[in-house]
């Protein structure tokens, strides 16, 4: 399912052309319209959308699949997915780590220490990861749902009030310790357990691992 | 001699690839992960881990694939209580010409919940997608951390976007090559 923005523009004089495809109820001829959109071919609905005044825009987000929107997509109305970006908060506050995958989750940080690497505008090849600023090999990296089915050993954790299992491999490069953080079952998203990545330069490794453990015991819904 | 080519995409219609032979670190991963080794269920080639929940579907080029034989099985997460994490759906390709139904290669599907194909099934192809099952909408331990579908591969080769790609149903996952001169069964 993918999130669309309809955006109706109630013009009364382009409504009649679009009465094929979608059910447009002119209400009065000055005082506005209401909209019915389909979610199937088959099948109508009303949502509850307020009366619009001529040439006034109204925005609803909802659920749909590709046929919905094509279904929906008619002359004279304007039906946009709306661009990612514009569903991305682009002014993330200094200080706070938006987890773009688990979203709504966050994070708190301590911005004279680590440095917010993320691409919040882009959803494809996502970039949402914290680095150290004093130690550059050293990170907080996402991880998307997946399966830890190779050897390794799991510790618990309690970091604040979060308790994680800590995933340790002995395959990793020679020159990186990363470790795989689960988090607490209290924090499940939509997608799933929220998983971390902590990284770091061997040498540097107990420095970052307690940053970086700091930062994740405030994961938190905002 | 005609070489004929086969892909097979994503089973989930709207995801993101956060598994290849290596676990997707964002922001720090190389097109094939920066993680630890990313192993299998069957030990097959190039796992692939597609996140994302719904329908999982076998995708295949139609005509060029024309048969599909379905097998379950029980060979991720032994671990894990639950069964729908724990079952694989391998489906053996085939293709056809004026001799037979010729084997391409198989492709494991790991973590199929309520499957919609059952063991031995022979599908003859009418279009390029075949429901087997769900993307199990739970987690299991460090085995499955959330929905998504893993993929394996028996022959022929890997052509997943890279780490943190999208992965639709159009987006192709592994490519196999036949000749359809040769004589098949």
């Amino acid at each position: 399912m993918r999130k669309f923005v309809i955006k109706v523009s109630c013009d009364r004089e382009k409504i009649t052309g679009a009465l094929l495809a979608i059910c447009l109820t002119l209400l009065s001829a000055n005082q506005g319209c209401a909209i019915a959109i389909p979610r199937t071919p088959t099948t109508w609905t009303t949502p509850a959308l307020p009366i619009l005044q001529p040439t006034q825009t109204f925005t609803k987000e909802f659920l749909g699949t590709d046929a919905y929107l094509e279904t929906a997509s008619v002359k004279d109305i304007k039906v946009t997915d709306e661009p990612t970006a514009t569903r991305t908060p682009t002014q993330v506050p200094i200080g706070t780590f938006v987890l773009m995958f688990y979203s709504p989750l966050i994070m708190s940080y301590d911005s004279q220490l680590w440095v917010d690497k993320s691409k919040y505008r882009e959803r494809e090849f996502m970039t949402n990861h914290l680095l150290f600023k004093e130690l550059p090999k050293c990170s907080i990296g996402v991880q998307g749902p997946t399966d830890f089915n190779g050897p390794h050993t799991n510790e618990t954790v309690q970091l604040g009030d979060l308790s994680y299992e800590v995933l340790t491999f002995p395959d990793l490069a020679q020159d990186t310790v990363s470790k795989a953080y689960l988090a607490d079952l209290s924090l499940v998203t939509e997608v799933g357990r929220p998983v971390f990545w902590v990284s770091a330069k061997p040498d540097k490794w107990e420095i970052c691992k307690g940053q970086a453990e700091i930062v994740l015991s405030t994961l938190r819904f905002p | 001699m005609t070489v004929v080519t086969v892909y097979v995409y994503s089973p989930i219609a709207s995801g993101t690839i956060t598994g290849r032979t290596k676990y997707c670190v964002s922001g720090n991963s190389t097109c094939t992960g920066s993680g630890s080794t990313h192993y299998g269920c069957r030990g097959w080639a190039d796992r692939v881990d597609v996140g994302g929940s719904g329908a999982l579907y076998l995708r295949v080029n139609y005509p060029n694939a024309r048969r599909v034989i379905t097998y379950i099985g029980s060979q991720c997460c032994p671990s894990c209580g639950n069964i729908d994490v724990k079952r694989t759906v391998t489906a053996d390709i085939y293709g056809l010409n004026n001799t037979g139904y010729c084997y391409i290669g198989s492709v494991m599907y790991g973590h199929v919940g309520s499957p919609t194909v059952s063991n031995g099934q022979i599908h003859d192809l009418t279009s390029g997608s075949l429901r087997i099952g769900s993307a199990p909408n739970t987690q299991c331990g460090d085995c499955y951390t959330g929905a998504h579908s893993h993929m394996e591969r028996l022959y022929g080769s890997v052509v997943a976007p890279c780490c943190w790609g999208p992965a639709t149903s159009t987006t192709r996952i592994y490519k196999f090559t036949w000749d359809n001169a040769q004589v098949c069964d």
